[in-house]
């Protein structure tokens, strides 16, 4: 009798067990194997090197002596939770209104808004940094010479280069995933919430804030929560806004421990506080909305109305399109405006315009091509990647082909909790020095970027694979074919879509990546946004322009492919 | 910047017509040859700004046909980063290494990074440059670039500009300079170790309440100052120099004490995958065609055969302020360490 | 021997058995439906039978040969069945006819033949015009056709269905109970069909095998079943029903306010459970001459108009209720004193 080891999962009995599940309990330990290298290993290293004295010393606490010693160090810290707090509050107020905005009311230009949006997940963090260092940078930004222009006052209007600066450039860099994310719970709110409101009295702005807000709340606090540990482990923006504005953060701190001489044990001291706080308020978002009885939206929840703001609807219009000026437009047109220029402070005109920067960063600089190519290529493996590796998790934990699926699916996410920059540290750690000794290769930075978007490949491929009825995988099976035929004539092109999302959503931060790569990166291996961090120190913001503006078109192109195929709303089936 | 047009046909017409010019060495062609089968040479470099280097490197590669020269260029402290981050992985990928910060080259010798390689060509280099070199004969002087004032000529009128570095301190400039930070710009950290000997802590106290804008390169004040961000900047005269030709509103001051001369060197990294290529740099960077290259860029040459380009002071007959390496290596972490607790960054 | 064995099957979950000593044989052709609450095991045994699920005792034999046991099981894919799910899992990236072709193109058979029979099939579930659309343009019942063709172009040697109605609306749901029972009887396919819905069961079965708690409680025809139910809970599920509990005394057994004689029933235990459906009372209002040894007087305590028929609720003064269906014209006021009797084969004793 042949027995199958799919069906003989199921049969409890310890003699099957041993007979059949040999191979697939391979299956379960190389996965298991690729997580702990990825995940597992970087991390444990970092904790055991923070309790490790430098040069290979025994155990000791020194490390956290030095990392805390200093008033500035522990300084930093707080100013890096301030930050965090001020980015997040400034983010949740441009996200939340124009989602609601954009997904439940007659608002003009909606469409216009959420594709102009779109744009902020496309720009990374560092380019519209530099965009409004270049808008409000104190004496030569635009907006200052067109104050000083109109008023004749000397004194600058805005200061990008100061804390209110810093919290600006991060909260449009990173409003975007509240906007997302909400943007989707309000679109499965049913309306007849909101009509059981308005019946009573409600007017539209009384119904929002009342029902529509309440309702979405577990999202816009993931969210929320979610931005703010984006904001502390990002390395771009207070690399280019905090040592002018003086105004020290963790991140910038930890790039100081790995100067000259660098301490990596120390630098693993000072970023445990940063996992701490990430797993910290992971588990207290989990507590409160446990406690309060939330329920988090989902489902179809019924029809969906669409809310008349009547006279009102220019006003949100003008907020949403205010959104979209600070966080898109205007950076990108600095940008551009200085790729195109002889001198950017000039502004445009027929004088100044010049193709030379994009000649010398195409054709003359001699690591901008090979890393304009690094980027993708980079970005692109570590999508393919992580890809496979999550959504072969996903099947067998969704179709608990094997027994602790749930564990593999923990790791998967784990990386959730680790700032991009921690996991550089670990990274290096592991796998750049020897024995290993990756330094300066692809394969460690593709290494690196598949364990950072590990969990949104995961979370898309779990809801592809959920989606997928199992009896679809059944019927094959009952009809003669094998488990691989079921994947391969089903499973496969119904998960098409969620790969091709999966792929794009992973391709996009993957080949922008910053905060990971700054440690990781040799000098051939260097990626676009490292090559922008070091012409940035130069002030050489019209070459910079046009190498970002490259790379933008060049992401901008393969996410508007991929769009085509997948239709306008694949974004919104983020998580 | 019209003169990058100009830039680049030079950088087209001058390797052609210097390569014509002098012939390789026995010691060039020996490492020419052996270079042909490597890889090129990397080059890690704090010493210019990028499109500098990039040029040198064509001219390089324009000299020594076939050899690839890639250029990484970022500020001192990265540089140093990662070329200790390099030795200390045992990975070393770069095959030369310049920055403006002599102290760095002795951390690379305690780590034993550097391969023991002075160039022949130094024996053409001018004396009291050469006095500089590495005794041990681990790394060798690369350039000079003297720091003074650059300031912005619509912002400041000719009759208000500093003339000592001490000025930095007067109130009259709050909000107007722009500096780099010593702990990630080589340069500026050999600059801190001399203004701290000169005027110690209380300067850079009153520097602070200035409310200078901190860059991460020397580079980032010049071009500060260049678009109007800024008035005042410590920079490389050179720089400044540039920048007038290209015809920007600034100007050059030399402050009464002399100005800051950060030498910058050169070594040949151990265990550098391209060792042949490596050597036959440091041979270029020691060669009659630099320093020639330095000239035609306002710098002052290494060598004897090259004349100091006019406009140019002739370090020989001007005050200079510099900073021994001894010094360097006793107060260089104390001096940045009081910059960061001072500036709180 | 021909056709489906299942003996002394179980399946057990942890410490729960979901399914135990279940024993069904099934001849060849017949259509035979496992009825029951959702959770009692159907679904379980269903699975086992179609090899998704490995029983932890007993065993399943197939025209003699065992495909199933604690020991190992066959694979789904081996067993030339068919299935048709509660969620048809039509696969929407294949067109009407790919879906209906793929079993027989699984069998290596050449195109013509496929084309062929694939072709025959959606004309016997009437959806030959459909054939080249892609599921997500057909309606519910179309969809289910589908999943009819698909399990049947491929002659399976036993057909399942789960609940395979339970998506459509109820008009829709009557049609397609009649749809599948006439399909079967053109191609007398052994099937098994997994329902909650008695009446589906009714429709489409030869017998009924109802379970509860993982457990067969009586194998039958649907006409059997709900005249003769033989335990407690079969004669709850299926239909409406009074249950009436007595005791056995010297010769007689004892109900709220009247008795029966004991040679009526089998048995020695002292409780003795009866079940009279509503529509076997009769009511009058005057005391009916009969020799009925059911009769009983008392009120009517609640009443509702249906229609089809009125729904009384007749009460004794000894506080023993029935429900009672009577026609439209027989009609009582609340309150009225009213008789009811019933004939003595319409008193089933169950257990």
């Amino acid at each position: 009798m042949t027995t199958d080891p799919q069906i003989a999962t199921h049969a409890r009995s310890f003699r099957t067990r041993l007979s059949v599940l040999q191979p697939v309990r391979l299956v379960w330990l190389g996965l298991a194997l690729a997580l702990a290298l990825l995940v597992v290993a970087p991390i444990a290293m970092l904790v055991i090197k923070s309790f490790t004295a430098a040069g290979g010393g025994g155990f000791t606490f020194d490390n956290y002596i030095a990392a805390y010693g200093r008033a500035r160090h522990v300084q930093a810290l707080w100013n890096t939770l301030i930050m965090g707090l001020g980015t997040t509050v400034l983010a949740v107020l441009l996200a939340v209104p124009t989602a609601w905005a954009c997904t439940r009311t007659n608002m003009p230009g909606r469409t216009l808004v959420r594709i102009a949006l779109f744009g902020a997940f496309l720009m990374p963090p560092y380019l519209t940094g530099v965009g409004w260092i270049l808008l409000a940078g104190p004496n030569a930004g635009f907006i200052n010479q067109a104050w000083t222009a109109l008023t004749g006052l000397d004194d600058p209007l805005v200061n990008i280069f100061s804390f209110s600066g810093l919290v600006l450039v991060m909260g449009v860099s990173t409003f975007f995933t509240i906007f997302i994310l909400v943007s989707a719970a309000f679109e499965l709110l049913s309306s007849e919430m909101e009509d059981a409101a308005n019946i009573l009295g409600a007017g539209p702005f009384t119904t929002a804030f009342k029902i529509t807000l309440p309702m979405a709340m577990p999202t816009i606090l993931g969210s929320a929560l979610l931005t703010f540990l984006v904001s502390i482990a990002l390395y771009g923006v207070p690399a280019l806004i905090s040592i002018p504005a003086r105004y020290p953060v963790v991140v910038i701190q930890l790039a100081e421990f790995f100067s000259f001489p660098i301490r990596i044990e120390v630098a693993a001291a000072y970023s445990i506080p940063l996992l701490g706080i990430t797993i910290g308020l992971l588990l207290l978002q989990r507590r409160v909305l446990g406690r309060k009885g939330y329920t988090a939206v989902g489902g179809k929840g019924g029809e969906r109305r669409i809310i008349d703001l009547g006279r009102w609807k220019w006003a949100v219009f003008a907020y949403a399109m205010l959104v979209v000026l600070l966080s898109v437009a205007m950076p990108l047109l600095v940008l551009l405006m200085a790729a195109f220029s002889h001198t950017w402070v000039d502004g445009f005109s027929i004088d100044n315009f010049t193709l030379e920067h994009f000649h010398y960063v195409l054709f003359e600089h001699s690591s901008s091509q090979k890393a304009l190519l690094t980027s993708v290529g980079t970005g692109a493996a570590a999508a393919t990647l992580a890809i496979s590796l999550a959504l072969s998790i996903s099947y067998i934990v969704q179709r608990r082909l094997l027994p602790y699926g749930g564990v593999l699916a923990f790791l998967c996410m784990s990386p959730f909790v680790i700032p991009g920059i921690v996991l550089a540290i670990g990274f290096y750690a592991v796998y750049a020095l020897p024995p290993v000794g990756l330094y300066g290769t692809y394969i460690i930075l593709v290494l690196a970027f598949t364990t950072r978007f590990l969990p949104i490949a995961y979370t898309t491929s779990t809801n592809g694979v959920r989606a997928i009825n199992p009896e679809m995988e059944e019927a094959v099976r009952i009809l003669g074919g094998g488990q691989f035929t079921a994947i391969r004539k089903v499973v496969a092109p119904l998960l098409k879509r969620t790969l091709a999302s999966g792929w794009i959503l992973m391709f996009v931060p993957a080949a922008q990546e910053l905060s990971t790569a700054v440690f990781l990166v040799g000098p051939h291996t260097r990626v676009v946004s490292v090559v922008l961090l070091d012409m940035s120190e130069e002030g050489t913001f019209e070459r910079l322009a046009a190498l970002g503006s490259v790379l933008l078109l060049i992401i901008a192109a393969i996410v508007l492919i991929g769009v085509k195929l997948l239709g306008r709303d694949f974004m919104l089936r983020r998580t | 910047m019209k003169t990058l047009k100009a830039l680049v046909i030079t950088t087209m017409i001058l390797p052609a017509s210097l390569a014509q010019a002098t012939e390789m060495t026995g010691t060039e062609r020996t490492l020419y040859t052996a270079a042909q089968s490597e890889n090129g040479v990397t080059w890690y470099t704090s010493q210019l700004t990028t499109e500098q280097a990039e040029e040198v490197c064509a001219l390089f590669s324009t000299r020594f046909e076939g050899i690839a020269c890639y250029p990484v260029r970022a500020n001192g402290s990265s540089t140093l980063q990662r070329v200790v981050q390099e030795i200390q992985a045992g990975a070393v990928q770069g095959d030369i290494v310049s920055t403006n910060s002599v102290s760095d080259f002795e951390e690379f010798k305690a780590l034993s990074g550097l391969a023991q390689y002075m160039p022949d060509n130094l024996s053409g280099m001018q004396p009291s440059l050469a006095a500089l070199n590495d005794s041990d004969g681990y790394y060798f002087v690369s350039g000079v670039s003297p720091f003074g004032f650059v300031y912005n000529t619509d912002l400041v009128s000719p009759d208000e500009v500093p003339r000592s570095w001490n000025d930095l301190t007067d109130p009259r400039w709050m909000n107007q300079i722009a500096i780099a930070h010593p702990g990630f710009s080589g340069s500026a950290g050999q600059w801190a170790i001399a203004m701290d000997r000169l005027y110690g802590r209380a300067f850079f106290e009153g520097l602070a309440a200035n409310e200078p804008q901190i860059g991460r390169s020397i580079a980032d004040g010049y071009t500060m100052v260049t678009t109007g961000e800024r008035s005042l900047t410590v920079t490389s005269l050179a720089l400044g120099r540039d920048a007038m030709r290209d015809g920007k509103p600034v100007d050059l001051v030399v402050p009464d004490e002399g100005m800051f001369l950060p030498p910058s060197a050169a070594g040949v990294l151990a265990g550098s995958p391209n060792p042949n290529s490596a050597r036959l740099f440091a041979e270029f960077l020691a060669s009659t065609e630099f320093s020639e290259w330095l000239a035609s860029k306002g710098r002052n040459p290494l060598r004897t055969d090259v004349a100091t380009p006019e406009g140019t002071p002739d370090l020989n007959q001007v005050s200079v302020l510099t900073v021994s390496v001894a010094e360097s290596l006793a107060n260089q972490q104390d001096v940045v360490e009081m910059f960061r607790d001072i500036f709180g960054i | 021997m021909q056709g489906l064995v299942l003996k002394d099957l179980g399946r057990r979950f942890g410490t729960v058995d979901a399914v135990k000593d279940v024993n069904i044989t099934l001849q060849p052709g017949e259509f035979l439906s496992l009825l029951g609450p959702s959770g009692c095991g159907k679904t379980t045994t269903l699975r086992m039978i179609a090899g998704f699920l490995a029983p932890t005792s007993g065993s399943i034999l197939l025209d003699g040969v065992e495909v199933s046991s604690p020991r190992g099981s066959i694979p789904p894919e081996k067993r030339g069945m068919s299935m048709i799910f509660q969620s048809y899992a039509i696969w929407p990236n294949m067109t009407v006819l790919e879906n209906v072709a793929f079993g027989l193109k699984l069998r290596k058979m050449d195109k013509a033949d496929v084309r062929r029979r694939a072709g025959e099939m959606l004309e016997a579930v009437r959806l030959s015009h459909l054939a080249d659309r892609y599921p997500s343009e057909l309606s519910g019942g179309q969809q289910q056709r589908v999943a009819l063709a698909r399990a049947l172009v491929i002659r399976p040697k036993l057909l399942l269905l789960d609940e395979p109605l339970s998506n459509l609306d109820a008009s829709l749901r009557e049609d397609m109970r009649f749809e599948i029972k006439r399909i079967h009887d053109e191609f007398r396919i052994t099937s098994v069909y997994v329902t909650h819905d008695q009446s589906e069961a009714m429709v489409t079965s030869d017998r009924i095998a109802v379970i509860n708690h993982g457990k067969v409680e009586q194998i039958d025809t649907p006409y059997e079943i709900y005249t003769r139910p033989t335990t407690r809970f079969v004669a709850g599920f299926i239909g409406r029903t009074n249950q009436i509990t007595g005791t056995r005394r010297a010769g007689q057994v004892n109900f709220t306010g009247f008795a029966l004689p004991l040679s009526l029933f089998t048995g020695t235990e002292p409780e003795v459970f009866v079940s009279i459906r509503p529509q076997s009372l009769h009511l009058s209002a005057a005391e009916p001459v009969t020799d009925d040894l059911f009769k009983l007087r008392g009120k009517i305590s609640a009443r509702a108009f249906l229609g089809e028929t009125w729904d009384y609720v007749f009460r004794t003064d000894s506080g023993l209720e029935l429900r009672i269906v009577a026609r439209p014209h027989q009609i009582y006021q609340l309150g009225d004193d009213v008789w009811a009797t019933a004939s003595q084969d319409q008193i089933v004793q169950i257990h």
